[in-house]
């Protein structure tokens, strides 16, 4: 074996310094989605066991948006709105029957995750089974900034049936044709 | 051994995610090559002139794909079945003019997972249409093997020409299908 020139030396010592500076900063990525899939899977825990604590992993300013063109549907804007909206839910069920929630997928990424799950239980108008997927972006101090709330119709298929018959109408102004958008007050 | 390969064999020990899944690769190739996967797949998505033809090829044979619509639930057993029911000649009959072009807001991939939000817009014979998106994959053998959707039109009048399509093509079943 020959002894490494100075600028193989020079080479390797350079290809040392990326290599570490690159696993440093992968290490601190991984570090960070560890972190983030810890307080999903905490978050998730709360929201199984309907646990009113679960606001504290919200941020104040959190956004909520929820796609539904119902009277749920949009964007809320404050923690009390995103408290108030849950509220309204939650009056929906007979919780004392039972609610069960089953976590079907995970996907975490640095400081963004993204949870698929399925709820059964007893909604006021009958059984309740859906599906639900959710995106959360969340601060460097656990709390969430926005969530993105997705469910599945099926279980509101009556319900959204009549409420497109309703829309099926044309407006009277272009503008009672939007969407709900705005968060609604607590 | 040379100084450069101690230098290579020290920068692999550095590197994070050494457990390795059971095919042998750790989860850090696992995201990697699912991420490659679906960055060429929403490509397609974001080219306002993609066939099926172009879609298919990144599905497995397996697909399990199911949507969440207002018009209910339903599910794609299999990649045929899929193509069978977007093929152009089958799309023909559909009256829609379905070329939409998509914003893509997030993609986050974890291992063989990865979940997609995106805007798509297109015209239709209503005016305009617009969508929110909502879609969560698994990946098998470089392939999307499953996917959920969820979606959020801004048309309404698309759900029941939608529904209509999907009833005469024998795949809605109302919201008791699993």
């Amino acid at each position: 074996m020959s002894a490494p020139t100075g600028a193989s030396s020079l080479a390797c010592g350079a290809l040392l310094l990326l290599s570490a500076t690159w696993a440093a900063s992968a290490a601190a990525d991984a570090s960070q989605t560890r972190q983030t899939r810890a307080w999903t899977e905490q978050y998730f825990e709360r929201m199984s066991a309907a646990d009113a604590s679960i606001a504290d992993f919200w941020a104040d300013d959190v956004v909520l948006f929820v796609n539904n063109h119902g009277p749920w549907g949009g964007h809320y804007g404050s923690k009390a709105s995103v408290t108030q909206y849950y509220r309204d839910m939650a009056s929906m069920f007979d919780v004392e029957k039972g609610l069960t929630f089953e976590l079907l997928q995970t996907v975490v990424e640095g400081r963004h995750s993204s949870i698929r799950f399925r709820v059964q239980g007893q909604h006021k108008s009958g059984a309740y089974d859906n599906h639900y997927m959710q995106v959360y972006a969340w601060n460097d101090d656990g709390k969430l900034t926005r969530i993105e709330n997705f469910y599945g119709w099926g279980p509101f298929a009556d319900f959204h049936r009549q409420a497109l018959a309703k829309d099926q109408t044309p407006p009277r102004t272009p503008r009672q044709a939007l969407p709900k958008t705005l968060g609604r007050a607590p | 051994m040379t100084q450069t390969m101690r230098g290579l064999l020290f920068a692999m020990a550095l590197a994070p995610g050494v457990a390795l899944a059971d095919d042998g690769k750790s989860h850090e190739q696992l995201t990697a090559e699912t991420r490659a996967l679906m960055e060429q797949y929403f490509a397609i998505h974001q080219a306002n002139d993609f066939t099926i033809d172009e879609f298919i090829k990144f599905y497995h044979e397996d697909l399990r794909a199911t949507y969440y619509r207002p018009t209910g639930i339903f599910t794609f057993t299999s990649a045929q079945q899929y193509y069978d029911t977007y093929k152009p000649e089958r799309l023909t009959t559909f009256d829609f003019d379905y070329k939409p072009w998509t914003v893509s807001l997030l993609m986050l991939v974890d291992g063989e997972n990865a979940v997609t939000r995106y805007v798509a817009h297109a015209r239709t014979k209503d005016g305009e249409y617009r969508n929110h998106y909502i879609h969560m994959y698994r990946v098998r053998g470089g392939k999307i093997v499953e996917f959920h959707a969820i979606t959020n039109p801004h048309s309404r009048a698309h759900y029941p020409r939608n529904r209509k399509f999907l009833h005469d093509l024998g795949l809605y079943k109302g919201q008791d299908q699993p």
